[in-house]
């Protein structure tokens, strides 16, 4: 069993007597890559800026490498690399001069041209990164977070504004990362980018931990069954299809309705025939594995991201 | 410390690009003299044998440091904060005593290099020749930049926004201009003001200054006016430090 890298016990923090983060505890170890998946609004940015170091919680305690911040405050940062979502980038410096000037707050550092060549911003590096696009600027934070090759990585949100191909990059770049030995806190509100990346996730809502684990086995205890989806037929109540064969719930909402089943064959046979008997049309008709999406939608009722719609 | 000098070249070539930044801090106190000197062109010399046009070159050197500070620090940092530069940083070892020594190393430098500016505008345009050991201009020079560099710190310490730290700045200068000898002589202000006049850190940089560079007799003795503001440096600087969050 690998070691704990970082230990968080009952962390609180609260912004005007908002609870951000509410009594939250949870371990990573060595070499995996750790999620942190909720909405925007969560806790989890507060979450990881405690751990950081850059803000004090109200309550709890925080180890990192086993040093607490009180007493081993350089000492961590000296080992901690952090992306943060706005990205600290002095105006009027080059990316390559904002490289320079990170490398020189840390008594070690990798040289410039490796850390442009990991964050893939060698061909930039005499651009003005304020004048970049926000998928240029979120690499340049990206590697502001690589200049000491710490030996955990913060990164917060770091495909947020990305297209998907830069997005696939940052996925690389972080598998590689990995399989360097480094440790990665990540968090993010793509139910994708967690369930791919990482090796345990904590599913965060209203600063509280509502399930952590094994992405696939978290969606997997929760959910036996497959999701089969369509888009609601005119004239159809969806609560009638409750009935079907092996349909154990049904979620409708935004044109789209949701079948969670436990025997696909069964309720699909009986859908299509019924959807023949009474003429209505099954459009946009799709079968899938129950994801996180679903399993956080189960547990707060809400959906990650409330932009793409859907079933509620 | 590689972090200071890499923080001081950073800062440096931060002011170089900003062309209006450049122009503003270095050659302001340059205009400002330049003007006073014509309005003041034909005022025939007082009791000291000084005239007007070069009474207001020191007085312009003085207010030069002041911006530097007020607004050549404060604003600038304030807007690392707004852009969470300084949060970020604060992610890092970097300890903010540094971070300040940079700003504040680069600033007095600039400061210098205002002084040398002026004064070579004084001594082309004025003939102003300096008063004794002219070497004392370089320490007295640096003592005032840094005190108010250091002013900018505190004020960039409290300020929240880029609005306030403009408010803040005018609050800090507007009396400083006119109760400290810079824009006109101390003797003229009605009695009630004169204690004002002694509350303002201008007037001693301002008195040193008009000694050092005019050779004029002073309000206070030179060694005095350092001390003050020495004093009132190392005040500021402590309490700076002390505010100075990187959050």
């Amino acid at each position: 069993m690998s070691q704990p890298v970082i230990l968080c016990r009952e962390l609180t923090k609260s912004f005007r007597g908002r609870r951000a983060v509410d009594g939250l505890s949870f371990t990573v170890f060595r070499g995996e890559v750790y999620g942190l998946l909720g909405p925007n609004g969560a806790g989890k940015t507060t979450t990881v800026e405690c751990i950081e170091g850059i803000r004090r919680p109200d309550g709890g305690t925080v180890e990192v490498l086993g040093m607490s911040h009180a007493s081993h405050g350089a000492a961590i940062k000296a080992r901690l690399g952090v992306q943060l979502q706005s990205a600290g980038l002095f105006p009027g410096l080059t990316v390559q001069e904002t490289v320079d000037l990170y490398r020189s707050f840390f008594p070690r550092a990798l040289p410039t041209a490796e850390v442009l060549r990991l964050a893939g911003l060698a061909e930039v590096r005499r651009a003005d990164p304020n004048r970049l696009s926000g998928g240029w600027r979120q690499r340049v934070a990206l590697a502001l977070a690589l200049v000491n090759d710490p030996d955990v990585l913060f990164l917060d949100e770091p495909t947020t504004g990305l297209d998907p191909a830069a997005r696939r990059e940052v996925w690389d770049l972080i598998r590689t990362l990995q399989g360097r030995g480094k440790t990665v806190v990540l968090t993010t509100h793509y139910m994708e980018e967690a369930a791919r990346l990482c090796d345990r996730v904590a599913v965060i809502d209203a600063g509280r931990m509502l399930a952590e684990g094994r992405p696939d086995d978290l969606v997997r205890r929760a959910f036996a069954e497959s999701a089969i989806e369509f888009a609601v037929p005119p004239g159809l109540d969806p609560a009638r299809l409750q009935a079907l064969p092996g349909v154990t719930r049904v979620a409708a909402g935004a044109g789209t309705c949701t079948l969670y089943s436990l025997g696909v064959p069964d309720t699909v046979a009986s859908l299509l025939q019924l959807s023949g008997e009474q003429g209505f049309p099954l459009e946009r008709f799709t079968v899938r594995q129950a994801t996180l999406e679903d399993l956080f939608l189960r547990l707060t009722g809400r959906r990650l991201q409330p932009e793409t719609g859907g079933a509620a | 410390m590689p972090a200071l000098g890499a923080i001081y070249a950073a800062t440096a070539r931060q002011f170089r690009r900003d062309g209006m930044a450049l122009l503003f801090t270095l050659l302001l106190p340059v205009l400002m003299a330049a003007f006073f000197g014509l309005v003041f062109a034909e005022d025939p010399a007082g009791q000291d044998g000084l005239r007007p046009a070069e009474r207001y070159v020191p007085g312009m050197l003085s207010l030069g440091l002041l911006w530097l500070g007020v607004f050549g620090t404060a604003p600038p940092l304030v807007q690392l904060r707004v852009l969470k530069v300084f949060r970020r940083i604060g992610a890092t070892p970097l300890p903010p005593a540094v971070f300040l020594a940079g700003q504040i190393a680069f600033r007095v430098t600039t400061g210098t290099l205002q002084a040398a500016l002026l004064l070579a505008y004084g001594t082309l345009v004025h003939g102003i020749r300096l008063h004794g050991n002219g070497l004392v201009l370089i320490p007295v020079v640096l003592l005032g930049a840094a005190l108010f560099v250091a002013l900018g710190c505190l004020l960039a310490a409290f300020a929240r926004s880029g609005e306030a730290v403009i408010a803040l700045g005018q609050v800090v200068q507007f009396p400083m201009m006119f109760l400290s000898g810079t824009l006109f002589p101390l003797d003229m202000l009605p009695g009630f003001l004169r204690p004002a006049a002694s509350a303002m850190p201008l007037t001693y940089l301002n008195d040193a200054l008009t000694q050092v560079m005019l050779g004029a007799p002073g309000l206070r003795p030179l060694w005095l006016d350092c001390a003050v503001m020495g004093g009132l440096l190392v005040a500021l600087s402590l309490l700076a430090a002390r505010l100075f969050r990187w959050e």
